[in-house]
């Protein structure tokens, strides 16, 4: 099955990415795909003219309508890419030039946990600062190891966490996580703990 | 007998010095309501620093029917901390620790501000303002304060002797204080903060008020902290109430909707000399009706969520339509320090011609080009006949960067990386030679049609054998991965391994015009305990990775410090002129001018080579000297400075253009 997502090019739509024709049940997932974020873009509008929701509760929101449509419709790895490119185009906000370190993204990956726990921690400009970077943002694992750790020590400012991300993102410094097992991976961020307790 | 020794204070004319301060405001901003400009950018300004909260929030208000006063309030800030001293020999040591909580002692005192970069403001500029502001030349604050609770009221004057005052008192005292001087005007401050009354504001900040100038003015100049923060500012004339919003042409949302192009640049690097800054975001709308108001053309330099200046986009990229960008840049607290230390006292500009002032804006005028060619709104590409002289222009170039890189100028500094003199990564026993890539001819330009050689070749010279994944590739600018092998190895010891694509010939199906990177990497898929130098452990993950350029169809990035391109535009004021360009001075020659226009004809080639390297030596130079005076390390202009006398300047390029004219005939 070839896996697309709906774009808008002006005014007209397209699929990303172009990897052969779609049949019409590959089409309908993508316009299912796209009207679900449209809905979830009003959904949030409406909270936020309530006026109740703060920016990082705002996020959050996002986050949890988002990981609700991938898991729906099984968004895929290969696809979250232009997934969020359609996300920033349904909210009308300009697409980032490194569409990979996006905000939408780092909503997903928030939205794991409880926003409670988020808040007693930091602003959202906190959270998008240490998922946005590249070494951390890139592999969903990292990042989620590095909320774990965070939440767990209570770390509470962004220049308290500096030296944890810093340390995180020398250790993995020419290294292509990506092939390594979770657990390999584990190892390796560990040794980042040990080195700095 | 004794001669009598007179001992005091040198007599002022405050009044005086305060007109020298207005005069000085009056000149940069050059409009009737100057004055209400000024006053609500350093009264926000000064709120804004005082802490700012959720609730955080400023009002203006004229008060009675005749206008006599103008109260300017901020709420939920820190009011005016500090010490209630009981003489001036307190207030004088107060000043003297420069205790930055000493709010109240600096607010009243001339000349000992202890704000920084940290905050907006400089040298207590906005008080001398308010003052002037006042025809009594008079205006009363009071203050409820966060830390102690407590109230203070007083006021600042400038008294018959043409000297400044001022005049202070706390608790149930201030309170009968600020009712007999403000009358029936007079009201409890409910929330801790400052707030001052302007008595008799001159006419042209009431008129400013109530035709709703100083709404727009703050607009203008706060919409960052109104986008940002919901910061809540309100003006009222005494009848009505506004509260200052975002502009429609500040908001993405709504630009869109109009049908303007808005794009963000986010997150740019900047070198300046040995600094490197970083630029949070540089924001460009192109307005193709151009009707743009003509208070937020241009782009404006932000700092501290406050417009410090405009810069005109058409004198910033000198081509038709520019008018129709606007726009505006955000920095990095680094550069927001580095910067402050440029701007004047009234926050109304900088100085351009220092560093990092002028890297920055030579950054800006790049992303604008690269932004108008998006937009269409400029020609990407020459066309043909333009490109005839390529071979003069490079060869005239060529000369002038070899001998200014003789003299230490191998390019403008914005983003060019500064070399490290470490080892190169071709000395490691574990690396990717490109020592086989090679391409048709010397230049790094490909046409089509025309062979080259990609390949990479991993070297292994470790006394251990090792299992890695090789990835040779080829992308363009945007990405996009135009040819690609990959494999699983086993490297064995003192073996090497090419991979790619051996005579490739360059075809127009599989490369489009453009720059390309042939790339090539290792990723190891076993842990070691081999440790290298730059590469470190040796494990499981590990990535090497090189890379090279090559252009199809298209000359590549020019290297040096300058390069020539000729325009094509009948403005009788271009002749030659000149851009930035990522790390390059471009120096456009018009074509249609009709001297240069005489040089175009192939048979007339010489001259018009003649006529580069004559006059590409001035721009050069001068762009040197420019150079030079923005450093703090100047190089070949070392005795000229700011101070320098200007009709010296030309004479003074000439000897150093004379001496590089030297050597031709």
């Amino acid at each position: 099955m070839n896996m697309a997502i709906k774009l808008r090019r002006g005014e007209n739509f397209f699929y990303a990415p172009v990897t052969g024709l779609l049949d019409k049940k590959e089409q309908k997932r993508a316009d299912e795909i796209y009207t679900s974020a449209k809905n979830a873009v009003e959904k949030l509008n409406k909270t936020r003219r309530s006026g109740t929701i703060d920016i990082l509760a705002g996020w959050h929101l996002r986050g949890v309508l988002i990981n609700q449509i991938i898991q729906k419709f099984g968004i895929t790895e290969t696809e979250k890419k232009y997934f969020w490119m359609m996300l920033y185009d349904v909210s009308g906000m300009t697409v980032p030039d490194h569409i990979r370190k996006n905000d939408f993204h780092v909503a997903s990956i928030l939205a794991n946990y409880p926003l409670k726990r988020l808040q007693e921690i930091g602003a959202w400009s906190m959270w998008r600062e240490i998922i946005g970077s590249t070494k951390i943002g890139n592999d969903d694992r990292v990042a989620r190891w590095v909320v774990d750790y965070i939440v767990e020590k209570k770390i509470k400012t962004r220049d308290q966490a500096r030296p944890l991300l810093m340390a995180v993102r020398n250790r993995l410094k020419r290294i292509d996580a990506s092939i390594l097992s979770s657990g390999e991976l584990a190892n390796k961020l560990q040794e980042v703990v040990i080195k700095n307790n | 007998m004794n001669p009598t020794i007179y001992a005091g204070r040198q007599l002022r004319n405050d009044e005086k010095n305060l007109k020298a301060i207005a005069d000085g405001y009056e000149v940069k901003l050059g409009h009737k309501y100057w004055l209400a400009e000024a006053l609500q950018k350093d009264a926000i300004q000064n709120g804004w620093d005082a802490g700012h909260g959720k609730e955080w929030s400023m009002r203006f208000e004229l008060k009675g029917a005749q206008a006599s006063f103008l109260m300017i309030q901020d709420s939920c800030t820190s009011g005016l901390n500090g010490t209630i001293w009981k003489d001036q020999e307190e207030l004088t040591s107060i000043l003297e620790n420069g205790d930055r909580t000493e709010n109240l002692a600096h607010f009243l005192s001339s000349d000992f501000s202890t704000k920084t970069a940290e905050s907006g403001g400089k040298r207590g500029r906005g008080k001398s303002i308010f003052l002037f502001a006042s025809q009594n030349l008079i205006f009363y604050f009071d203050s409820q304060r966060a830390s102690s609770r407590d109230y203070v009221a007083g006021a600042i004057f400038i008294d018959s002797d043409k000297g400044a005052k001022v005049e202070m008192t706390s608790g149930d005292a201030a309170t009968k204080y600020m009712k007999e001087k403000t009358g029936e005007h007079y009201s409890p401050i409910k929330t801790s903060g400052t707030r001052i009354f302007i008595k008799n504001p001159r006419e042209e900040v009431v008129v400013a008020i109530r035709d709703g100038s100083m709404i727009n003015f703050i607009e203008k100049n706060w919409w960052e902290i109104i986008k940002k923060y919901g910061a809540h500012i309100t003006v009222c004339d005494g009848t009505d109430t506004k509260q200052a919003q975002v502009p429609m042409w500040y908001r993405e949302d709504l630009c869109k909707e109009k049908g303007l192009e808005p794009k963000e640049y986010p997150n740019l690097k900047l070198s300046s000399g040995d600094n490197k800054y970083r630029i949070k975001r540089v924001f460009l709308i192109y307005n193709p009706m151009g009707d743009t108001p003509e208070s937020l053309v241009g782009i404006s330099i932000q700092r501290k969520g406050m417009s410090i200046e405009r810069r005109s986009t058409e004198a910033l990229v000198k081509e038709d339509g520019m008018s129709k960008v606007y726009g505006w840049v955000e920095m990095e607290p680094e550069l927001e320090h580095a910067m402050y230390d440029l701007e004047d006292v009234e926050h109304l500009g900088f100085i351009w011609t220092k560093k990092p002032a002028k890297d920055l804006l030579d950054l800006i005028k790049i992303q604008i080009r690269d932004f108008a060619k998006e937009v269409k709104l400029i020609e990407s590409e020459l066309s043909k006949e333009h490109k005839a002289h390529k071979q003069i222009e490079d060869d005239i170039a060529k000369k002038v960067n070899n001998f200014l890189k003789n003299i230490g100028f191998s390019g403008l500094a914005l983003t060019k990386r500064k070399r490290t003199g470490k080892k190169r990564i071709g000395e490691i026993p574990l690396r990717i030679s490109l020592a086989d890539f090679k391409l048709a001819g010397g230049s790094r330009r490909v046409n089509y049609g025309e062979t080259i050689n990609a390949i990479a070749v991993v070297v292994n010279e470790l006394d251990i054998s090792l299992h890695a994944i090789h990835r040779t590739w080829i992308t363009d600018e945007g990405g996009r991965v135009a040819k690609i092998k990959e494999e699983e190895i086993d490297l064995h010891k003192g073996i090497s391994r090419a991979q790619g694509w051996e005579r490739m010939k360059v075809s127009k199906e599989e490369f489009p015009p453009g720059d390309y990177s042939f790339k090539s990497k290792l990723t190891l898929l076993e842990d070691t305990d081999k440790e290298l130098p730059r590469i470190g452990r040796l494990e499981k993950g590990k990535e090497i990775i090189v890379s090279t350029a090559f252009s199809v169809e298209k000359d590549p990035k020019a290297q040096g410090f300058i390069k020539f391109e000729p325009i094509v535009d009948k403005n009788k004021e271009r002749y030659i002129t000149t851009r930035p360009e990522a790390g390059v001075l471009v120096v456009e020659y018009n074509t249609q001018h009709p001297y240069i226009s005489n040089l175009m004809p192939t048979e007339r080639a010489a001259d018009l080579g003649r006529f580069l390297l004559e006059t590409g030596i001035i721009i050069a130079f001068n762009e040197v000297m420019a150079e030079d005076i923005s450093s703090d390390k100047p190089r070949v202009f070392t005795d000229v400075n700011d101070d320098y006398d200007i009709t010296k300047i030309l004479p003074r390029v000439m000897e150093e253009v004379s001496k590089f004219m030297w050597q031709y005939q």
